[in-house]
């Protein structure tokens, strides 16, 4: 026989690898019985349709879990009309008459035990037709084996808490006479408890007793043992008749071992487990987790003793061990018979610090899903409020072990992991219930905990690598998921600093330069989102850069090619914020370039012919905003059908939905600056009911919201060119009530909207209404401020809308008294004069309107807004004028306030002389100021 | 000595497609559904539809054997499970949408890759790990704890031998025993041995 002789080299990579990873992930039980079932066909034919609609005198609700001793439904107790559990046998369909009648009598005794820790039997029931069932109480909580796959490790006080709990339920179980025989956690449930704190929750054992005999004998006959055996004790397996007491004790220790290590005392296949139960010392627990205290880790292996007269002879001498633990008194268990083994484990295997892993215990919150959400939220507190001690163990393990950095920050990418669900389940049950703004704090407050001291940590990690910048990079994402800014851009800027750490050759890496790029285009983000466009385009020049290296070093990459233009999109997008029209057409044309070269190896990839849509409805609103209507209509066109194409491609995916929906709303804004407001008004009508169903169905998704909001704020521009200034209104108003909800993610829009809701109110004379609409631009502001600090361009804007409000405010009064517009301060009677100027030329007093002009030019010439209000109540004149040379001479005169605008501020490319249809749509758009014509709404 | 039985035995992955045998697919689940639950975690899904996609991508590789669709003479089946595994996430992450941070094309970084170091190295570990506590109750004890001597805590051969009380020559002999078995172990679940050319 020969064998091929090993590569010993790559078997040393192998064990270095598990070494350094180790290896404490576990499926949850119930998962792997139902993965089980997968080739034996039977989960594939489980559709919800063929649930029962009733057993017995219960109405099933749904499918709770399925296993080899049978399967659980949630249901309705008509008659009591209480949630129950009903759990349906699965042997028990043959149940000869003797069996039944035990099963009976069991049953009675079951229902009448009750214990905090048991879950009770509230029936036994045995149908004429069909198998036996039981009914137990629907317990609102995960297993204890859904816990420990979520956190990997159960902090011990807290396993030892939970064991303790247990224990007490066996105990009295086996008062009463029964075994369990089948404990594990699996059959632990963590119900939330309602007393509230300081309880957190109870933990339940269930299934237990009822016709185990049976079952087993089955089992053992078939050869079958569903799940993994790992919590049977070694006379289970070779006397199952002869069981007692200390079968259980056994299971408790299993479970209690997987609770601190995450894994079961043995693991493998079926016959492997079965063999090392009776013949294997499982691996020391402190061996897995050093975290361990010693005296717990010798509860759990006394109770995993081999010969069942080495373990605890009840389980309430456990339990009392337990209290002696938890009450930091000695236990009166001994290592006996253990040193020599534990020497050769301990030194074997030094096991990765789990530090991180206790950070999670603080966000347990995340897992419980089907827990409702205030008590996830006192969940969620309280455990961090018990494990404080556990987390200042952590925090100090975390940073003596430094030098493990790897190790710390696969721990901490995992924890941030944790981390974002929890955030991102906040988020989704804020848009479930909106009136959980306290549960959305504290959850918040959580999170935000926890990534301080995971950021405490990364601080204190020597040296760097491309791993350390990931785990910054996500720090900072769910910042921004909460709209935290300031803190998000600490994280990027430290994370960045950090990164020039890096020796040079790691540097020139693609990896490293595509991540470094890619921060900087989360900082471009993070800067957009605080009204700080520079800063979002200097940013967004080093994302642009390092990206294009990345891509050099890498030209093929379909990935990072994508990363370059949606970077060159998103510095386009803070250009326009700008009205730099150039700049903003360069990047997107840029943009538009990378995806057109991807676009003949990727014909049906429709994210990238998303991108295209995308890209070119930006370039279509840039070009719009430059008057350049003929490049626009083009760009248009191509948008729309490039989203035809993605839709051709994936009509039901909801991202390409949505593009095809952006591009049509694009082609309106073109359409609106063409002046063909009517067609603007149809097309949008007839999209208003898909976008108000996009939005209604993923209230969770701002992205949508944001899709309806701007809709709604094309419409009513659309309105305004049909003069229909009420509906307008309605418009606006619902569009800024949208981008209201939205938090600090639409600022800058909202401002912007804000604006033409007070222009639209002024044009139906509602002057009470625009001020109070000043009165949202001013929260607006303060927002803004919060969540970017003081600003110069912030505090500007405010004292520019509080006059206005001012303004607005006494109107009414000054055209009844005109001479108390000179007792007002300069800076109201710019905006006063202005307003007023608008009211006399709108209401057919243009000689009065043209006299307020130019006493609020005496008071600013060099204002631009002064200019622009001449360029439309010229061309308001104009169009109302009485003859054609009159109409001439405002036109002029407009033309020469557009000059005097362009020359106080070339980025107001209004291209006026070149285009003609600009008059033709200040005439239509009479009301418009500068940043909101030449500004862009996408 | 070792157990000569594993060389005529069909590899796990073949006797999967042995639609009786139920222990198969058991020990493969086993083996390999702790791996695919941990990598979905990893890309960020939470625990509910990481329970979900495990699901379906075990329905997948169910398939995909039945149907031959893995075949070792194509390719390595770390490759294939990595690409179900990555195609799967990648297709439930574009459809759900749910996590608001994507809704943000900027913010559109997904861990996946064309070679993904993190899949080879957990595939690895995971492997390692059981098939080296599959070897060990096929050795005696003397020849186990030389072979740990060596391998495990990095000793000479001659520190090793005055520990255990074999010869210098029995304890190379006892690891590359060892070693071969551990090969054909792994063999015996990924369909192919630890060879450098097999590595990342």
């Amino acid at each position: 026989m020969t064998m091929a002789a090993p590569d010993e080299k790559e078997l040393e990579r192998w064990r270095d690898v598990a070494r350094s990873r180790g290896d404490s992930t576990s499926l949850p039980p119930a998962l792997f019985a139902k993965l089980l079932e997968l080739k034996s066909g039977r989960a594939t034919e489980e559709s919800p349709s063929e649930l029962p609609e009733r057993i017995g005198n219960f109405r099933i609700l749904s499918l709770r879990g399925r296993g080899g001793m049978g399967i659980v439904y949630e249901a309705i107790d008509a008659e009591l009309n209480r949630r129950v559990a009903i759990k349906v046998l699965a042997s028990g369909r043959d149940l000869d008459s003797r069996a039944r009648e035990r099963f009976r009598r069991e049953g009675r005794a079951a229902a009448s035990l009750q214990h905090e820790n048991l879950v009770p039997v509230y029936a036994t029931e045995i149908p004429e037709t069909g198998p036996p069932f039981l009914v137990m109480p629907f317990i609102d909580g995960p297993t204890l084996a859904n816990w420990i796959a979520l956190q990997r490790v159960v902090p011990p006080r807290v396993a030892a808490q939970i064991m303790r709990q247990i224990a007490g339920g066996v105990q009295a179980l086996h008062e009463a006479g029964f075994l369990h025989r089948d404990i594990k956690p699996g059959n632990i449930l963590l119900a939330i408890s309602e007393s509230g704190p300081p309880d957190l929750f109870v933990p339940k054992l269930t299934d237990f007793g009822l016709a185990r005999e049976e079952e087993q004998a089955t089992m053992t006959t078939a050869g079958a043992i569903a799940g993994t055996p790992s919590y049977l004790s070694p006379e289970q397996i070779h006397s199952p008749a002869n069981v007692d007491a200390r079968a259980d004790v056994y299971a408790l220790g299993a479970t209690l071992y997987e609770c601190l290590t995450g894994v079961p005392p043995f693991r493998g296949a079926t016959l492997d487990v079965l063999k090392m139960i009776g013949d294997t010392e499982p691996v020391l627990p402190r061996a897995l987790n050093r975290e361990i205290p010693r005296d717990l880790e010798t509860i759990c292996l006394q109770c995993l003793a081999k010969r069942p007269d080495k373990r605890y002879a009840t389980v309430a001498l456990m339990q009392a061990d337990l209290d002696r633990y938890l009450a930091r008194q000695p236990i009166l268990a001994r290592p006996a018979g253990m040193i020599e083994r534990s020497m050769r484990w301990v030194s074997r295997n030094p096991w990765p610090t789990t530090a991180m892993v206790l950070l999670l215990a603080g966000v347990v919150a995340s897992g419980l899903g089907w827990a409702s959400a205030a008590k996830q939220t006192a969940l969620a507190n309280d455990a961090t409020r018990n494990e404080t001690k556990a987390r200042e163990d952590a925090l100090a393990a975390a940073a003596a072990a430094t030098k493990s950095r790897e190790l710390a920050e696969q721990q901490a990418m995992l924890a941030l992991g944790t981390i974002n669900n929890l955030v991102g389940q906040g988020q989704a049950v804020a848009a479930r219930y909106p009136n959980t703004l306290g549960l959305r704090k504290d959850l918040a407050e959580l999170a935000v905990k926890d990534l301080k001291t995971l950021t405490a940590s990364m601080d204190q990690i020597e040296g760097i690598d491309l791993t350390t910048l990931r785990v910054y990079t996500r720090i900072s994402e769910i910042y921004v998921l909460m709209s935290r800014y300031p803190e998000a851009r600490q994280q990027l800027d430290r994370g960045l600093q950090r990164a020039r750490e890096l020796p040079a050759e790691l540097t020139a890496t693609v990896d490293v330069q595509e991540q470094i790029g890619l921060m900087h285009q989360l900082q471009s983000s993070i800067a957009m989102r605080q009204m700080r466009p520079q800063d979002a385009i200097a940013a967004g020049n080093e994302a642009v850069k390092t990206l294009t290296e990345a891509l050099r070093l890498e030209p093929n990459s379909y990935n990072l090619a994508r990363k370059l233009a949606i970077a060159h999109n998103s510095r386009g997008d803070a250009s326009s914020f700008l009205q730099q029209t150039q700049a903003a057409r360069d990047d997107h044309l840029a943009a538009l370039a990378i995806c057109e070269k991807l676009l003949p190896d990727h014909v049906q990839n429709t994210q990238l012919l998303r991108d295209l849509a995308y890209t070119e409805a930006r370039l279509a609103t840039v070009l719009t905003s430059g008057f350049d209507l003929v490049g626009a209509e083009a760009h248009s066109k191509a948008a729309s059908d490039y989203a035809d194409r993605a839709m051709a491609a994936a009509p039901n995916n909801a991202e390409t939905q949505r593009a095809a929906r952006i591009a049509k709303m694009d082609h309106c804004n073109t359409l609106n600056v063409r002046g063909d407001f009517a067609t603007a008004e149809k097309i949008l009508q007839e999209l208003q009911p898909e976008l108000d169903t996009a939005a209604a169905g993923e209230r969770n998704n701002p992205a949508l919201q944001r899709d309806a909001a701007i809709g709604l704020s094309i419409r009513g521009i659309a309105q305004i060119g049909l003069h229909r200034y009420d509906e307008a209104a309605v418009c606006f108003d619902r569009s800024l009530t949208i981008r209201e909800s939205l938090g600090a993610l639409t600022i800058p829009d909202r401002i912007q909207i804000g604006n033409l809701l007070i222009n639209t109110e002024a044009l139906r004379n509602k002057y009470d209404r625009a001020a109070k609409v000043c009165d949202r631009n001013l929260a607006t502001l303060d927002l803004a401020e919060r969540s970017a600090g003081p600003n110069p361009a912030i505090e500007q804007q405010r004292q520019l809308t509080r006059a206005e409000k001012k303004a607005y405010q006494i109107l009414p009064a000054v055209i009844e008294k005109p001479e108390l517009f000179e007792k007002e301060p300069k800076e109201i009677q710019i905006q006063l004069g202005q307003a007023m100027a608008l009211h006399y030329v709108r209401n057919h007093n243009s000689e009065m309107g043209f006299q307020m002009l130019e006493k609020v030019r005496m008071i600013d010439m060099n204002s631009l807004q002064v200019h622009i209000t001449g360029l439309y109540i010229h061309t308001i004149s104009a169009d109302l004028a009485k003859d054609k040379s009159e109409r001439e001479r405002h036109l002029t005169a407009a033309t020469e306030c557009a000059n005097q605008a362009i020359k106080l501020d070339s980025s107001v490319k209004l291209g006026i002389l070149q285009f003609p249809e600009l008059l033709s749509l200040v005439q239509h758009q009479p009301f418009l100021k500068p940043h909101q014509v030449f500004g862009t709404d996408q | 000595m070792a157990d000569f039985s594993q060389q005529t035995r069909p590899s796990l992955l073949t006797r999967l497609r042995d639609l009786t045998d139920q222990a198969a697919w058991e020990e493969f689940l086993t083996i390999y559904g702790p791996l695919v639950f941990a990598d979905l975690r990893r890309r960020g899904f939470n625990h509910a539809d990481t329970e979900d996609l495990t699901q379906l991508i075990f329905t997948r590789v169910f398939q995909g054997i039945k149907t031959f669709d893995y075949d070792r003479n194509r390719g390595r089946f770390r490759d294939w499970l990595g690409t179900i595994i990555r195609n799967e996430a990648i297709r439930v992450w574009r459809t759900q949408k749910r996590q608001p941070t994507v809704s943000m094309p900027e913010l559109e970084v997904s861990a996946s890759g064309e070679s993904d170091p993190e899949w080879v190295d957990a595939f690895q570990a995971r492997i390692y790990t059981i098939a080296l506590e599959r070897c060990r109750p096929r050795f005696e004890t003397t020849t186990w704890a030389a072979f740990e001597q060596v391998w495990v805590h990095g000793q000479s051969a001659s520190e090793a031998a005055a520990a255990t009380g074999l010869t210098i020559e029995s304890v190379y002999v006892s690891k590359s025993r060892v070693l071969s078995a551990l090969s054909e172990a792994i063999l015996d679940l990924t369909d192919e041995h630890p060879m450098f050319s097999t590595g990342p």
